[in-house]
């Protein structure tokens, strides 16, 4: 290069430096950042976690899901598909606790993208900010067929556990698309002020049900429990995984009349059939739940679909209509705003 | 501590597991580390092992009651029988980051004697880039759908009579064997080939040998003895297969599979006091289809599963005729109902030409076809225990009467057990 144009490009530098604004001026967030990705592939292994992701990312950030709603996660098969999924994912936002045993392991090592794999920068497992519940003192097949070694995985139905979910998708899609760290903050705000309102509503209706008995039929719903002040007193299945023998039956019905339980929990995929003697002779409620968001219309969105349940307990149990937080326009608006 | 912040991650996890081990009786250095990692030092009489490096240990256990009305002219003694069919041994771990390492072991009874077989162990290369592995030792090959998966996993309780026929059960190797796959669009393909020394039809007889004689399965493979093998006693084999998935949960998954030696089997034949070994060549093609539809809303799953076997090989029964080719054609299919994780139902049918068919002009003749039908019900008491009841009609011989055989299988899994990924 010659001295003359040397000269014209320090010239026309040095012009443009003072225009733009100081380091010290830029706000630290967008001086240090590259610019937002044109898109970011996640991959969410269930429907909460894939709404979640979808209200939190916006629309630069497409999801995909592995566990279909209103499915036994027991009966996902490790397929092909899925590992090409995985492999074309920028992140992988998982539940954790063994809850993907019957499914991920396989396709991780199988796919090849060291952005997924745990300890990549796109791995999320939302468990390692949760307290696990239930974690076995010892580990034995003689205690069931689907054991987790590290504690309950079903934590999503504590809608607190929510709100660290959420936090958990907030922090990987800032560290995935570090360009649009406000946009994502935002919507994580919005999401949480309306998840605490929410939840402080669902506490306060559920109050008078404080110690009430509850059933289920798979051990899904301590963590819920837990947030709601009610008691697990027993389950349909003798042990995980396993279907019930009637002497178990007949145990558990003398023990629902004497705790004057009312309400059973009931994920759709187990048979009616194990059931209908037991609620017939307690008079139980039976309320068809999934343990996660989806399954049905109504409860599409992660936060609609523990409302839903709160208010099928709440009735269950005599109790009113949860009181409305705002109309269902208000909670579209809040939504939208959410996605925007 | 100052060499400690150079330790990685992983080096750490190693010190730690290493302070666990470490007796409390141990230099004052050693209880010094112990307290700085935060650790609790052990009484001497807890020092032990960590197990967190050893491979995982999988046991199954096949039991097998045989009922049968024995038709053949020389009945078996112990053709109706309780037996414990086979106890297999699984071991697998990672060898390293770059590569992972498994061996099966099974301790057979065929109902006149036991006996201990390696039936695989192999390395597996599973970090070469972009999607390619390499496996290496003995294995069942990657060789139509359901080879590499072992009996006491499959839908029927019996190998499949077209299966038992070409290949004597499942095709295994002593070689190599390269995978890749990718994605075309959203479709994932997948294709391997191998080269193998040694090879030989792994499978159990379907019923105990008539007379008390143990007797191969008929048109089974075996590779010549040792000894240096040049590439034309080699085998190669070939797969290609791509899975498709359809609406809800399921897949349909095709497959095309080649299987070639041009003279690495070995034939036997006696005259006159004479032994002579023949090196003979045989090609073996497999087409399958799979199709698997499962409704996890409630828990119910269908599975159906075709293969067609196209046999070409070389032929010794005289010394004086000397090599002759035959060829063969077979079909297997299987439909299995999970009505519930607990119970499942399967239909299974098999026919197949025999495998030294020397007519090799017409594709399928099924006046001289063998053929087995069979229905299964299963009783799983949970994911790693089962009992299986089946109803088999061998008929594996055109002209004489079929065989009507009842089962029993009683099948339990412990210790280690992984579902692999499904294609």
């Amino acid at each position: 290069m010659n001295s003359p144009l040397l000269l014209r490009w320090v010239g026309a530098v040095s012009f443009l430096l003072p225009m733009g604004p100081s380091p010290a001026q830029e706000p630290a967030a967008s001086r240090d950042l590259p610019p937002p990705r044109p898109e970011v592939r996640i991959v969410a292994t269930i429907p909460d976690l894939v709404d979640l992701v979808q209200t939190i990312g916006g629309p630069a950030v497409q999801v995909e899901g592995l566990i279909r709603a209103g499915h036994d996660p027991h009966m996902v098969l490790p397929k092909a598909s899925l590992l090409l999924k995985l492999q074309r994912a920028d992140g992988l936002v998982l539940m954790g606790l063994d809850y993907e045993h019957a499914f991920l392991p396989p396709l991780l090592e199988k796919c090849r993208n060291p952005a997924v794999q745990p300890g990549g920068i796109g791995f999320a497992d939302l468990s390692r900010s949760i307290q696990a519940l239930e974690v076995p003192q010892r580990l034995d097949r003689a205690a069931g067929a689907d054991l987790h070694p590290r504690g309950n995985p079903h934590y999503n139905t504590d809608p607190e556990g929510g709100r660290k979910m959420a936090a958990g998708i907030r922090d990987l899609l800032q560290r995935l698309d570090p360009g649009r760290h406000q946009e994502y903050h935002q919507r994580w705000q919005v999401w949480d002020r309306s998840a605490q309102e929410h939840i402080k509503a669902w506490k306060a209706y559920l109050e008078p049900l404080r110690g009430r008995p509850l059933v289920t039929y798979h051990r899904s719903w301590p963590y819920f429990a837990r947030r709601f002040g009610m008691v697990l007193i027993g389950e349909v299945e003798p042990k995980p995984g396993l279907r019930p023998s009637p002497r178990h039956l007949t145990r558990l019905a003398s023990l629902i009349q004497e705790k004057q339980a009312k309400v059973l929990l009931m994920e759709p995929w187990y048979p009616s059939s194990d059931v209908d003697k037991l609620v017939q002779r307690t008079g139980l409620k039976r309320i068809v739940v999934a343990t996660t968001s989806g399954a049905t219309t109504k409860t599409l969105h992660y936060l609609d679909w523990i409302g839903s349940l709160v208010e099928s307990i709440g009735v269950a149990y005599g109790l009113g209509p949860v009181p409305p937080l705002g109309s269902p326009a208000d909670k579209e608006k809040v939504r939208d705003q959410a996605r925007r | 501590m100052t060499t400690q912040k150079y330790l990685c991650a992983e080096g750490r996890r190693l010190l730690i597991l290493l302070a666990l081990a470490c007796p409390a009786q141990g230099s004052l250095n050693a209880q010094q580390e112990d307290q700085d990692w935060g650790q609790t030092p052990l009484p001497a009489s807890d020092w032990r092992f960590n197990n967190d490096n050893n491979p995982a240990i999988g046991v199954s256990i096949d039991g097998f009651l045989v009922l049968a009305e024995d038709n053949r002219p020389t009945p078996a003694d112990n053709y109706n029988s309780l037996s414990l069919r086979t106890v297999e041994l699984d071991l697998a771990g990672r060898i390293d980051p770059f590569g992972w390492g498994y061996v099966i072991a099974e301790f057979g009874n065929d109902g006149e004697e036991e006996s201990f077989e390696l039936i695989e162990a192999a390395l597996w290369a599973d970090q070469l880039p972009n999607n390619f592995s390499l496996r290496g030792g003995r294995y069942l090959a990657d060789f139509g759908k359901w080879n590499a998966t072992h009996q006491h996993q499959r839908a029927t309780s019996l190998i499949e009579g077209a299966r038992l026929e070409f290949l004597g059960g499942s095709l295994r190797m002593d070689g190599l064997e390269l995978h890749h796959w990718f994605g075309m669009g959203d479709v994932p393909l997948r294709w391997s080939v191998g080269v193998g020394s040694a090879f030989e039809g792994h499978g159990h007889p379907i019923l105990p040998a008539a007379g008390g004689d143990l007797v191969p399965p008929p048109g089974g493979l075996e590779s010549g003895g040792d000894g240096r093998r040049g590439l034309s006693r080699a085998a190669f084999t070939g797969r290609l297969t791509a899975q498709h998935e359809i609406q809800g949960d399921g897949y349909f998954q095709w497959g095309l599979s080649a299987f070639h030696t041009s003279g690495g089997r070995s034939q036997e034949l006696e005259e006159a006091g004479v032994a002579r070994n023949f090196a003979v060549g045989q090609s073996t093609y497999v087409v399958d289809l799979t199709w698997r539809q499962a409704d996890g809303s409630k828990r119910t799953a269908d599975v159906v599963g075709v293969e067609v076997l196209w046999n070409d090989r070389e032929q010794v029964e005289s010394f004086a005729e000397g090599v002759f080719s035959a060829s063969g054609a077979g079909l297997w299919g299987f439909w299995e109902h999970s009505f519930s994780p607990q119970w499942a139902c399967a239909l299974h049918a098999s026919w197949w030409e025999h495998a030294d068919k020397r007519d090799g002009g017409e594709f399928f003749s099924g006046s001289e076809a063998g053929s087995m039908f069979s229905a299964y019900a299963t009783w799983s008491l949970s994911e790693l225990q089962r009992l299986r009841a089946g109803l088999t009609l061998y008929d594996p011989q055109p002209g004489t009467d079929p065989d009507l055989v009842f089962t029993l299988q009683w099948n339990g899994i412990f210790g280690s057990h992984v579902h692999g990924l499904d294609w």
